[in-house]
């Protein structure tokens, strides 16, 4: 649950996770074996067609909402259950309190449910004097430590089994020993007498099924099995994004989220209930079946063009699961009540802005999530989207507002950046690096030594050596990204160099500026926009037939994101296609458009592991390129644990979360370490700058190279 | 190729599953009654069997008179907190996953498939189909009825929700049997 009042106190809370030794071990331990499992499970399968049929399914629900829940009332009312529409979580709540009176129900059990856990539906119910058992066996443990859950399928991940242990033996008054298996023994004998004495259960339901009016329960231990089955009421809880048309879309829905949660082609138990069942405890008082169908703001936001998306979630967790954000700081810090990226958007769709707006922003945008969901959600999008929404509520901060003005005035901030080498001086090391950088946004960032800001830009050393191609073999505009512009200018000289031995004729538009995802990660969506159509401009005269650029997130971002950001400038639409078409990353453009092979390189075997920068792998799906051409350079390529990881860095979310930052880093540079690799290639100035800064805290010997100074030392000079 | 039958087997089995070929009844009973002689405890021994068809149901009844186990067939529901051993039959298995189908409206076959420690289930090698979709038809027919309960089995009751490591019996059968039944 989220308390923090703002960003200060929120830091202090994650570092209460940093610190906490079980959890870190716990969810490292998890994050690998998570990946393993899931990748066992969709082995057979192509899982790309899977998640587009899921979208499909959900995105059907989206589009007829009050239609399939009106199919669901009538089909389910005609076979005897109730069903009720609860507007709000409060309503949702009052009728179950409702219900309970009526049947004169004096003890609850529950199976797990986010949607009960979205409407605190426990507390109201104790409230009214009812006596609620959770019987999930993690949702028990966190029951009895009054906590909410930090998975939304593991919900007690974060406890050991020390402390289920002493919660235990303080239930049963028995000195317990911290046997899990003997733990597990407990539980199903407390719990099994509570079944058998509840009056009312109480489930959610993992899909609603508009034809016949039947509900779906996934479960592993089968407690959601006796919740359904031992008390004389029943009542499930679900949220409108859980209706589906038809028995078959609900199987395909079981078989992707069984694989996506936990790595299992199926769970234990899937149940399926239609109508009234049998209930021989009913005697008197017959038995009742109620559906509580919540709203909650889903309605609205299954009509909003951008946010329908969010019924395409089946809650899997997968999001949290991927999460480098998640993996330091465990579910207590990465949500409310929902979880993960997902939690992120709906804390603030249902449970308000004060929620939100300190976590929304602990995103670092490595897409993890995005590349993981069973449903194919822009999750990074809606976060950022998300943050956007609470700074146009609550005002933008000062040093960001500024950050966007200047932005806007490319030769301002241009000028600036030259400037920013002089006023570095006084700090500056003999080495390159500097201990503070003098920017509002760099405070705490002990973690990593900074570089400084170069003496002369790529922008101004270009003109003197742009090389005559006589017979060119391709043209290519040059898009440098400020880092490489002004801090890293020696990474876009070796490329110029490279290129020009294979006959690339390279120009470099003056006009281009900031690529401008620094500020979309900020939220600023305005500057964002301008940026954007300043660099459409910048490339619109150059002849050229690719755009490259040395930068992955730079390339991510001016390929997927200008067409969302320029949607409504209708003039632009075609230049945005044509300008995205023509943009790639440096090593597909050596990989596929130069085809540079053996024989154009005299290798040296040099040990080198590569870091994969998330804008490289996932941003543009670029997997292998940059590792075959380590081998074709002639370099001894050694692959690093967790190559796809993110290294920390997230532009400007290092800054904001120094802390988090430096943990990801870490994680990294000991996977890297591990390798015995002299050197480290990457593909992104971002990834260079956190990945050289840490090791040489660590006084690590491994140099942190961009693959084309590699590639260009490499290259076999013609004569 | 592996047949759907292997398939299911191969995969039932993975999700921890105990599967054995059987010819009939003699067959059926005798395992039964080993597994239960085998996990036997102190006190009398309690079988459910709900909804045999007649001749084995005849068969067990018999068997459990021989060797002092209590037969019970109807209201489970006063055992559900002592109940040994199951034995039911189910209407489909899934190549696919390894599961076992059983639609159960009635309470007492579904609690029979609930509350025991060793729950054993007789499955028609003809009643395997290679995915679930291929029941969707069959699926929809048993939502039709009014009521229904329908449930998928793969394996014994298990969680991971202490340090995720995985543990058998936390709310369902300790253990999963399925007799494969000479059908064909």
């Amino acid at each position: 649950m989220q308390k923090a009042k703002n960003l200060k106190q929120y830091r202090k809370e994650c570092q209460q996770s940093l610190d906490n030794e079980f959890l870190r071990s716990a969810l490292d331990k998890f994050a690998v074996a998570y990946r393993e499992s899931r990748a066992n499970a969709f082995a057979e399968y192509d899982v790309q067609q899977i998640v587009e049929e899921i979208a499909e399914i959900k995105d059907n629900t989206s589009a007829n909402l009050t239609r399939l829940y009106e199919q669901f009332k009538v089909a389910a009312e005609a076979n005897g259950v109730k069903v009720h529409y609860a507007v709000d979580a409060d309503e949702a709540n009052r009728i179950i309190v409702d219900i309970a009176r009526k049947t004169e129900s004096k003890s609850v059990v529950k199976s797990k449910s986010m949607t009960a856990e979205e409407t605190l539906l426990n507390h109201v119910l104790e409230a009214e004097g009812l006596e609620v058992t959770e019987t999930d066996l993690g949702e028990y443990i966190i029951q009895l430590r009054n906590e909410g859950p930090s998975h939304m399928v593991l919900p007690a991940i974060h406890l050991s089994r020390t402390q289920v242990k002493d919660l235990f033996s303080d239930v049963t008054g028995e000195k317990l020993d911290d046997n899990i298996a003997e733990l597990v023994k407990v539980a199903r004998k407390e719990l099994r007498q509570k079944f058998i004495d509840a009056d009312m259960g109480v489930t959610g339901a993992n899909f609603a099924i508009a034809e016949s009016g039947t509900i779906g329960l996934v479960t592993n231990e089968g407690n959601a099995r006796l919740v359904t089955t031992l008390p004389r009421v029943h009542v499930a809880i679900m949220g409108l994004d859980k209706l589906v048309a038809t028995v078959s879309d609900a199987q395909k829905i079981v078989s992707v989220l069984t694989k996506n949660a936990t790595g299992q082609a199926i769970t234990s138990y899937v149940t399926w209930i239609t109508g009234i069942n049998e209930n021989k405890l009913a005697g008197t008082k017959p038995r009742e079946v109620h559906f509580v169908v919540l709203d909650n703001g889903r309605k609205e936001m299954a009509e909003d063009p951008m946010f329908s998306q969010i019924f395409r979630c089946v809650r899997c967790g997968a999001c949290a699961n991927v999460c480098p954000v998640y993996r330091m700081v465990g579910g207590h810090k990465m949500g409310h009540i929902y979880i993960g990226a997902i939690g992120l958007i709906l804390t603030y769709f249902f449970h308000g802005t004060d929620k939100a707006k300190n976590l929304v922003q602990n995103c670092i945008n490595c897409e993890a999530c995005k590349d993981i969901c069973a449903g194919a959600i822009d999750l990074p999008r809606l976060i950022k989207t998300v943050h956007t929404r609470i700074l146009d509520e609550d005002g933008h901060p000062l040093p960001f507002t500024l950050l966007s003005k200047l932005l806007k005035n490319r030769k301002l901030f241009h000028s600036l950046l030259r400037s920013a080498k002089w006023a570095q001086k006084p700090m500056q090391d003999s080495d390159g690096y500097v201990r503070h950088l003098p920017m509002i946004f760099f405070k705490e960032h002990d973690f990593k030594a900074l570089p400084t800001v170069a003496e002369k830009s790529f922008r101004d050393i270009f003109p003197a050596i742009n090389p005559y191609i006589e017979k060119p073999k391709v043209r290519v505009g040059l898009f440098s990204g400020c880092v490489q512009d002004f801090v890293y200018p020696e990474q876009m000289i070796a490329a110029v160099e490279l290129f020009a031995e294979h006959d690339v004729a390279m120009s470099f538009p003056e006009m281009q500026s900031c690529c401008g995802l620094p500020v979309q990660m900020m939220g600023e969506m305005k500057a964002a926009r301008d940026v954007a159509l300043q660099n459409i401009l910048a490339f619109e005269k150059a002849d050229v037939d690719y755009i490259v650029t040395l930068c992955a997130s730079c390339a991510s971002h001016l390929k997927h994101n200008y067409p969302h950001l320029l949607k409504d400038e209708v003039n632009f639409v075609e230049k945005v296609a044509a300008f995205g078409k023509k943009v790639i990353d440096l090593s597909s453009f050596v990989h596929d458009v130069l085809k540079l092979d053996e024989n154009d390189f005299e290798g040296d075997g040099k040990k080198t592991a590569f870091h994969s920068p998330c804008h490289l792998c996932r941003g543009l799906g670029v997997k292998d390129s940059a590792q075959n051409l380590i081998k074709t350079a002639g370099m001894e390529y050694v692959k690093a644990q967790e190559e796809e990881s993110c290294c920390g860095f997230g532009g400007t979310y290092s800054a904001k979360f120094p802390e988090l930052s430096g943990q990801i880093l870490k994680m990294k540079l000991d996977n890297i370490e591990t390798t015995g690799a002299e050197q480290l290639l990457t593909d992104c100035p971002g990834c260079i700058m956190q990945l050289r800064g840490g090791l040489k805290k660590r006084d690590s010997r491994i140099e942190v190279q961009h693959t084309v100074e590699a590639l260009a030392a490499r290259s076999k000079k013609k004569v | 190729m592996l047949t759907e039958i292997e398939r299911f087997i191969d995969k039932a089995e993975k999700a921890g599953a105990v599967i054995t070929e059987t010819k009939g009844d003699e067959q059926i009973i005798a395992y039964l009654f080993a597994l239960a002689e085998k996990h036997k405890k102190s006190g009398t021994v309690r079988l459910a069997a709900p909804a045999l068809p007649k001749g084995l149901y005849r068969k067990v009844s018999a068997e459990c008179g021989i060797k002092s186990f209590a037969f019970i067939d109807n209201d489970i529901r006063r055992y559900s907190a002592n109940l040994d051993i199951s034995l039911t039959c189910c209407d489909y298995g899934i190549a696919e996953t390894g599961t076992i189908v059983l639609n159960c409206p009635s309470e007492d076959l579904r609690l029979a498939t609930m509350v025991c420690d060793y729950h054993v289930c007789i499955l028609g090698k003809s009643q395997i189909v290679a995915n679930a979709g291929v029941i969707d038809s069959e699926m929809t027919e048993f939502f039709g009825g009014g009521s229904d309960y329908t449930a998928f089995i793969t394996g014994p009751s298990r969680t991971a929700d202490i340090e995720r490591v995985l543990t058998i019996g936390v709310h369902g059968p300790l253990e999963l049997h399925v007799l494969l039944l000479e059908d064909v």
